[in-house]
């Protein structure tokens, strides 16, 4: 392969990660809808992205977004009048700081306090956030299978944020049924007590 | 026109628009010599009114009717399922991939002042199929028994829930109490071909030239990341500098 074999190439593979993550995306949604939750924010992803030139090799925001996320509400609406539970589906590709870090499938649950207009106050990064971020990561583990952390409360915990995750390696991901498999397994550990 | 989409050789706005679409993957599936493939792939929607059709009786002969010209609406599609028992189920098809429904419910009007044009597009499609004159149009016996269902396609990839909820707040009571409304995605045909089992050369080929066409247009489901493929490191730079100090 020469160089611009190569380049091409590359270039095909970013796309091809992109359009399966969004596949996969959709794949969630339709379970989450057997399960009686919609998406917020219609047909839009959570991502943060960047297209200013003074971009940084390092930074969260890149032109390449790091992770895209879903978040999911049920469908008849919240059912405590004063909490909040959101399901949330992030795909990581990759973390500025953690050069390391396989790309990852992670779900979780995040519990916020019931005020109007919640749906606007969700942030993207919150869940990827629980897991991997320095500064909210609660107690981190890995079983081979999956990797978990509990209990954690956001920064600015502007609406007493806390997020409960698990995640997987992408590359574990390869068809309709280990989605279903993983999303079965997000909802029947945090569903029962929504 | 078949061949010269899969071989890209058509416009795609042409390839996308919602009559080619219809006519192209509902065409390929009407030369499939069993009903079987049809009826399993209707038969897995799970309906949002109504019950499932399918369920029980088995169906011998299947017939697909492109744009019938009904009494006050024409479906892309209605399929005349004949069961194994000489009851019917009369289906209609809508299909969408751009556009919205063509009419809707014109709420400010009152009910018995509505004129076609002011009634919701896939009600007007139902009321039309239960009547005796399109029984008459595709040769159902008066006395039959027959089960009416509506499949409404979209190029959604969940429930387009305020189209659908709008359907069934304009359906009369007794509609509602008649008819399956049910949709699917046209990513689901592509499933339901992935999924069917194996049939004869004939229908291998056709099923082979769906799943082409879903294919080429994007009706597909998640496909896993097994097309990434080995590259060596990059080394094309513009400018060396920031990157190389972090190594």
């Amino acid at each position: 392969m020469n160089e611009e074999q190569n380049m091409m190439q590359s270039i095909q593979n970013v796309r091809e990660l992109a359009y399966q993550s969004k596949q996969l995306l959709k794949e969630t949604d339709r379970i989450m809808e057997k399960n009686g939750y919609e998406p917020l924010r219609g047909t839009r992803v959570y991502a943060k992205w960047n297209d200013n030139l003074n971009e940084r090799y390092q930074e969260n925001r890149s032109f390449l977004p790091p992770f895209m996320a879903r978040y999911y509400i049920l469908s008849d609406g919240p059912a405590d009048k004063n909490r909040v539970t959101i399901f949330g589906i992030t795909v990581q590709l990759y973390h500025a700081s953690l050069p390391d870090l396989p790309p990852l499938f992670i779900g979780g649950r995040i519990e916020m306090d019931h005020v109007p207009g919640y749906d606007r106050e969700i942030e993207s990064h919150w869940l990827k956030a629980a897991l991997l971020d320095r500064e909210h990561r609660g107690d981190f583990t890995y079983d081979e299978t999956f990797y978990k952390s509990s209990r954690v409360v956001e920064k600015e915990d502007l609406h007493n944020v806390t997020a409960e995750v698990m995640a997987t390696s992408l590359l574990s991901i390869q068809s309709v049924e280990e989605i279903e498999r993983f999303m079965t397994l997000m909802l029947t550990s945090w569903q029962s007590t929504k | 026109m078949l061949q010269s989409i899969l071989h890209g050789k058509v416009p795609s706005v042409l390839v996308r628009s919602e009559d080619v679409l219809t006519s192209s993957v509902f065409g390929l599936l009407s030369y499939i010599s069993s009903p079987a493939l049809l009826v399993d792939m209707l038969a897995q929607v799970e309906p949002v009114l109504g019950e499932r059709p399918f369920q029980v009786k088995p169906v011998t002969q299947v017939e697909f009717h492109f744009w019938p010209r009904l009494h006050t609406s024409e479906p892309d599609l209605v399929l005349v399922f004949c069961h194994e028992d000489d009851t019917y189920t009369l289906t209609a098809i809508e299909a969408k991939y751009l556009s919205p429904k063509s009419s809707l419910e014109k709420w400010e009007v009152p009910a018995e002042d509505r004129s076609a044009a002011g009634r919701d597009q896939l009600v007007k499609q139902m009321q039309d199929l239960q009547l005796l004159e399109t029984r008459r149009l595709f040769a159902i016996p008066e006395k039959a028994a027959v089960q009416y269902a509506m499949y409404y396609v979209t190029n959604d990839h969940i429930a387009p829930g305020t189209d659908l909820n709008e359907t069934i707040r304009a359906m009369p009571k007794d509609l509602a109490m008649s008819m399956t409304l049910a949709w699917f995605d046209w990513a689901y045909i592509y499933e339901a071909v992935l999924r069917d089992r194996k049939r004869s050369l004939q229908d291998e080929k056709i099923k082979r030239d769906l799943k082409q066409l879903c294919e080429s247009l994007e009706f597909t489901r998640f496909g896993g990341f097994r097309h990434i493929k080995s590259v060596q490191k990059a080394t094309w730079k513009i400018a060396e500098g920031e990157r190389k100090k972090q190594g």
